[in-house]
């Protein structure tokens, strides 16, 4: 059916501009999901698609579209925050974020990344995962996970993936791989680290809003400042093939990309981004604590929160006052979150995961 | 309506078929655009890229867009007809509004193949476009769970 001019099969030859052409027709006109998948599948066609489709995709802080299943690991657009709604499904543990595809606070969305809840004898476990089916560790798509204390007042985030050069490791039990040096091709799932969130009693007693503190370890405050960038991981490291950048990180600037070598060392030296919860104001009328989530959850729960960079990070004024993440019920089993950079879908949805598991501090 | 000293040019395809167009019509080419401006004085413009069946379809477009009196609408209509092609002409025209460097077809016909690929698996994108997967086994693997991902 296909011809073949003189013998030569020139479709495979086509000079590389005019595929090109083609390739950001779909990634231009297919900017929602689920029409998105087009561009994902494009690059899958082979290397030199896959190269031409990721010079054309942008970061999801600079293009704000989610496409490859690495931005769910990169910072959020600057301006308007990431729409998202999470389901829980408590017979199974099994907690479901999703890209928000219309108006509709959680009704058409896009899979994004699936959390199961494990309860050990002396903490709680989420396994964050890109398949809803492959909720273990040692899987290919194993993202990172979420551990609370025996308290449930303290978690920790951890990253499959090491957020910078020269990352610490968490040892464990189980961990092959010590130290960053590959031995194999295959960057092996670690456990890095990078985030800590602690829940306190409100000084005004145990009946008013608890306090949220988060230590952002992969982002340095400065990324908040004017100028500021935050780690941007454009892929995920495979194997040591040629196809995918021997460099997985660059840095995103303000006016457009820029790529380097490696994560710069002053990331190390940077304090870490420090978020706190908006304290939410007693209503007198309403009798009860109240936070304006713009529409955004419905449903007064003690789970309900929003995010800001705390005063710790030395900032000043309106960069105080941007919420970074909001987290909120909207029906039984239901709630939304938004989240904006520097924050990632991933450490976004991880933070609001502990929302679930804090015990109630109520004496 | 063409004046009685309206200028008619001859394009000849790769094939030695001539073709009889309208100076007029045939500058939406930028490459027969540039061959007249820089004087051309050939009987025939030779066309070696492009073979009579290319030709013939490229004209029909062209004069459907020179056509002045045809709306927007109308030229919609007529793309949508225009682009009901077998896959591997769609790319042959594509090659074909390159290489005379014309961009209103260009466009119509990189759109028809944008919609025709979007229907398609992975797969059969390169069974129609004759690629050879290089993926290793590995970077496949990889690249199905994006695709499950993605098609999730």
């Amino acid at each position: 059916m296909d011809e073949i001019e003189g013998g030569n099969c020139y479709w495979a030859n086509m000079p590389s501009e005019l595929l090109r052409e083609v390739l950001m027709k779909i990634e231009d006109s297919e900017s929602s999901w689920p029409a998105r998948k087009h561009v994902v599948a494009c690059a899958g066609v082979c290397k030199s698609w896959r190269e031409i489709i990721k010079e054309l995709v942008k970061t999801l802080e600079v293009s704000g579209k989610i496409t490859f299943p690495i931005s769910i690991k990169q910072p959020g657009p600057r301006v308007s925050p990431v729409q998202c709604f999470v389901k829980r499904n408590r017979a199974t543990q099994m907690h479901y974020l999703y890209l928000s595809l219309s108006q509709a606070l959680a009704d058409d969305g896009k899979f994004l990344l699936a959390a199961r809840r494990f309860r050990r004898p002396s903490f709680t476990e989420y396994v964050i995962s890109l398949h809803p089916d492959h909720m273990f560790r040692a899987s290919s798509h194993y993202i990172g996970k979420l551990r609370s204390n025996f308290l449930g007042n303290k978690f920790v985030v951890y990253d499959a993936l090491p957020p910078h050069a020269g990352a610490k490791m968490l040892r464990s039990r189980s961990t092959q791989m010590v130290g960053l040096k590959q031995i194999s091709p295959r960057v092996p799932a670690g456990n890095y680290p990078i985030a800590q969130i602690t829940y306190e009693l409100n000084v005004l007693g145990a009946r008013s809003p608890r306090r949220m503190h988060c230590i952002m370890d992969a982002i340095p405050a400065s990324a908040i400042k004017p100028g500021g960038v935050a780690p941007t991981r454009i892929d995920f490291p495979i194997s040591n093939s040629d196809s995918f950048p021997a460099n997985p990180f660059f840095r995103s600037k303000p006016n457009g990309l820029d790529k380097s070598l490696s994560m710069p060392l002053d990331s190390q030296r940077d304090a870490s981004l420090v978020l706190r919860n908006e304290a939410p104001r007693w209503n007198q009328q309403l009798h009860c604590w109240c936070l304006n989530f713009h529409g955004r959850v419905t449903v007064a729960s003690v789970k309900n929160f929003q995010l800001v960079a705390s005063p710790e990070n030395g900032l000043v004024g309106a960069e105080n006052e941007k919420i970074l993440l909001q987290f909120g019920k909207v029906g039984k089993d239901v709630f939304t979150m938004d989240y904006c950079y520097p924050l990632s879908a991933f450490q976004a949805f991880a933070i609001s995961l502990s929302s679930f598991d804090t015990k109630s501090t109520r004496e | 309506m063409s004046s009685p000293e309206e200028k008619t040019l001859i394009l000849k395809s790769s094939d030695n078929e001539e073709f009889l167009v309208k100076e007029s019509v045939a500058v939406q080419c930028i490459t027969i655009k540039n061959l007249v401006e820089d004087g051309c004085d050939l009987d025939a413009i030779p066309l070696l890229n492009v073979d009579s069946k290319n030709l013939a379809w490229i004209i029909e477009f062209m004069e459907k867009y020179a056509d002045s009196t045809s709306t927007d609408a109308e030229k919609k209509d007529f793309d949508t007809e225009f682009v009901k092609k077998p896959f591997n002409d769609v790319l042959g025209l594509i090659l074909a509004a390159n290489y005379l460097n014309f961009p209103a077809l260009m466009d119509v016909m990189c759109d028809a193949c944008a919609n025709e690929m979007k229907l398609w698996s992975v797969e059969q994108v390169r069974e129609k476009f004759h690629i050879q997967n290089d993926y290793t086994e590995e970077e496949e693997k990889a690249v199905r769970a994006e695709n499950f991902w993605a098609f999730e």
